[in-house]
């Protein structure tokens, strides 16, 4: 029997086979599309890599184009390159690890337009119009030139769109319009009004409750009642003792009834003074409920709430939030694509695990590319770029370092650009910061918070200005800071000066501001940042701002209050008669009473001295009776 | 109907009047490469011996299939094993040290532990199996011929409609 088989050369065709077919693979483009697919699932964007080349023999590879689409914008790429060269490592490779020492990118772009068969622009024929223009990387640049703040903010696309919705506004527009105070008025449903009328109904039923309660109580009968039984008391007519007897048995019955009701209706009389006596701050609380009123159409109004302290912020806060949400996109782009978290899943059956022995050195990540160079000329064709990219990994920790990013952007009209930022997802720490700083650029024009009708400036455009913008994430708490210094400042208006005379106080407000010095902070979390600013055009602002508004505001105030002053003042006056009317009646009721309580004290204590007489009378003359008696007697026994 | 695959591969050897060495060797080394899981540097090595080497291709399929099934079964027997060895024999640590340094080694993925047990396991079985299987075709092949084609229910087997349609299907 023969060891080998006579048909080796069969063995060579399978192994030229493999070859051929590895050869075949890459070149139809299997591999491409692969990636492609990879790119795609990866960035959750549409993604493309044209003419993708390897070389087995130097381990050499590379592409002419590839573009990786935004998801948050579908027209635009996230990121497009040319020519890109790089070398695969071999020994790393044969640990199953790709490792890329030097990888060189050309024309490389960001934020640039795709093409209907989403390949990018600014490699091939450039689309005419606003929407060919690559945005210029830097974060301070014109609103239309950024990607907007919704389709950057990574994790919370809200929390930068409610940060800028809190911060304060100057509603001058307001202002200058007509306020329809009454239908505010209406439409707020006053308090005071409201008010009134409560008082109306709560008085109303409490002289009800009054009529009632003397109603049931039948005083009036109680008191006739007891001046019919006194008066029926004949002091004259009693000739003996045994009508005495009964007279002074009535009047004490009398006198005991007399107690009872003089007692029940001394409480009611209390309690009725008490109750008259609030009528007398039926009012007190009308005032307040005016000023509540004037207030809340006020703030119907929007006329309220502006606060005139913080001046940089109600003018240039929306405008800095919107490059700390630009950058902070960036930056969330860039923690997703650099973060090296692998999730945890179970291994499938027979996966087993990989132990992990010393190693005399370190092993590389999994992946790594440790330097790209890019270099290139975005779309504008004025703006040259270039710059390092270090440590592009899957597993820093096993990289040991962070990836950092350098950039270099310079412009012939916006000046000179640097980009620094550093990702560090080692799990020692979480620390990302992107920081932009330009020097002596031309920053063009920043939208800031405008309707187009306000007599704000809608936009201002700082020259020569020397800018900082830096975004630190650190363990999932934002730090951000912006310091911008612009010797010459010009600022743009929505409407003509001639529109009104707020827009022509406003334009002079802004016309002689220069030299602004802008600073903000950003912080707080990812979810909820927080801005501080300060700008030294703060006091000029704010005391030209407050007069503009406290005139304003005081001539709209005045005529709200009148309007309120006219729906209630009626209301109140009719209350006040219902109520004085309902006050008198009472009151006469209660001294009606009075003088009932009175006649029959009188007449109780008439009928009991007049039966005090008559007992004394009457005894005097049964003595003398009796003393007659006697004396007749005494003279009969005389002998 | 694997069955009936490996079987008809293994009567057809026995009727080529195959030497018992390429029999036992083409399982065998199937067997080898079965057990492995992935395709790690040695299951490459193994395909290479097998095309270089004078053995039945058909019973290399037929042991790569049984290994797989019976180390799919015997996974949590296997990778624990691996860990042993990886990880609880001390002698041995140097050992995987060393190799663990050396990239080439890594290719073999000596240090995962399914692949560790799976190895220690086919170290064992695999000289068992050539050996085994060739001491039995020594014996038996020419009463297994007898068997394969005078058996009613070998020619029932041959007869079936399974076993055309499975014949077919195997070329």
């Amino acid at each position: 029997m023969r060891i080998f088989r006579s048909s080796f050369l069969l063995v060579l065709a399978v192994f030229v086979s493999i070859g051929a077919a590895a050869f075949w693979v890459f070149r139809n483009g299997m591999v491409e599309r692969m990636i492609e697919r990879q790119l795609t699932t990866a960035f959750d964007a549409q993604s493309d890599i044209d003419d993708l080349s390897f070389n087995i023999f130097n381990m050499g590879a590379g592409f002419s184009h590839l573009s990786i689409g935004d998801k948050d914008q579908p027209m635009r790429n996230l990121v497009e390159t040319g020519n890109a060269r790089f070398h695969l490592e071999l020994t790393p490779l044969l640990m199953r690890k790709v490792v890329i020492d030097e990888m060189s990118i050309e024309q490389i772009g960001v934020q640039t337009p795709r093409n209907s068969n989403n390949s990018a622009a600014i490699l091939h024929a450039p689309t005419p119009g606003p929407a060919a223009e690559a945005p210029s990387p830097p974060p301070a640049t014109a609103k239309s030139d950024s990607p907007s703040p919704s389709a950057t903010a990574p994790a919370t696309p809200n929390a930068w769109d409610k940060l800028r919705a809190q911060t304060p506004k100057i509603d001058l527009q307001a202002l200058e319009q007509r306020v329809d105070v009454t239908g505010l008025v209406q439409q707020g449903g006053l308090g005071s009004v409201k008010y009134v009328n409560e008082i109306k109904e709560s008085r109303t039923k409490m002289f009800k409750d009054w009529d009632d309660r003397l109603n049931k109580s039948n005083l009036e009968h109680d008191f006739e009642s007891l001046l019919a039984d006194i008066k029926r008391i004949d002091v004259a007519a009693i000739k003996d003792p045994k009508a005495a007897k009964d007279a002074l048995e009535a009047l004490k019955s009398a006198r005991d009834k007399h107690e009872k009701v003089k007692s029940t209706f001394n409480g009611m009389n209390f309690d009725a003074q008490r109750d008259l006596a609030t009528l007398k701050d039926t009012w007190q609380g009308l005032n307040q409920r005016v000023d509540d009123d004037v207030n809340a159409v006020k703030r119907l109004a929007k006329l309220s709430g502006i606060n005139t302290r913080d001046a940089a912020q109600m003018v240039f806060g929306p405008a800095i939030l919107q490059q700390f949400s630009t950058i902070n996109g960036y930056l969330g782009r860039a923690k997703r694509i650099v973060s090296g978290d692998p999730a945890d899943k179970k291994p499938p059956r027979r996966a087993g695990v990989n132990i992990q022995f010393p190693l005399e050195k370190p092993r590389p990540p999994d992946f790594l590319i440790r330097h790209i160079g890019v270099s290139g000329t975005l779309a504008d064709q004025t703006t040259k770029i270039s710059g390092d990219l270090r440590g592009v990994t899957t597993q820093p920790d096993a990289y040991g370092l962070p990836t950092t990013l350098q950039l270099r952007m310079i412009s012939a009209a916006r000046g000179v650009w640097k980009v620094n930022g550093e990702f560090d997802h080692r799990k020692t720490r979480d620390l990302d910061s992107l920081s932009f700083k330009g020097d002596n650029i031309d920053l063009g024009r920043i939208e800031l918070q405008s309707d187009g009708n306000n007599p704000m400036p809608s936009a201002f455009h700082p020259r020569d200005a020397d800018i900082t913008l830096a975004m630190q994430l650190d363990q999932g708490k934002l730090r951000g800071e912006i310091a911008l210094i612009a010797p010459k400042v010009e600022f743009d208006f929505g409407i003509a000066p001639a529109a009104n005379a707020t827009a022509e106080v406003v334009r002079k407000l802004f016309a002689d501001i220069h030299d602004v010095r802008i600073e903000g902070q950003v912080g707080g979390t990812w979810d909820q940042p927080t801005l501080k600013l300060q700008s030294n055009v703060d006091t000029i602002l704010s005391q030209r701002l407050g007069q503009i508004i406290q005139q304003k505001t005081a001539a709209v105030e005045q005529q709200i209050r009148q309007a309120i002053d006219a729906q209630i003042l009626k209301e109140k006056a009719q209350v006040d008669v219902l109520i004085k009317g309902q006050q008198t009646a009472l009151e006469n009721r209660m001294k009606a009473l009075a003088g009932n309580n009175a006649e029959v004290a009188k007449a109780v204590d008439k009928a009991g001295k007049e039966l005090e007489k008559k007992s004394t009378q009457g005894a005097k003359d049964v003595g003398k009776k009796l003393e007659d008696q006697a004396k007749s007697k005494l003279k009969s026994l005389k002998f | 109907m694997l069955w009936l695959k490996l079987l008809r591969s293994f009567f057809k050897a026995l009727r080529a009047s195959e030497h018992p060495n390429q029999i036992a060797g083409g399982f065998a080394l199937g067997f080898a490469a079965g057990l492995l899981p992935g395709w790690p540097l040695q299951v490459w090595i193994i395909v290479f011996l097998l095309l270089l080497l004078n053995v039945n291709l058909s019973l290399a399929f037929a042991g790569a299939a049984c290994a797989a099934a019976l180390a799919w079964l015997l996974d949590p027997a296997i990778e624990p094993l691996g860990r042993w060895l990886l990880t609880g024999v001390a002698g041995l640590r140097p050992l995987w040290t060393t190799l663990y340094n050396q990239p080439l080694w890594l290719l073999t993925r000596f240090n995962n532990t399914t692949m560790m047990g799976a190895m220690a396991v086919g170290l064992a079985l695999v000289p068992a199996v050539f050996f085994g299987l060739r001491a039995l075709t020594k014996r038996y092949q020419n009463w297994l011929r007898d068997i394969s084609e005078n058996w009613r229910i070998m020619k029932w087997l041959r007869a079936s409609r399974v076993f055309g349609f499975f014949s077919r299907l195997a070329g």
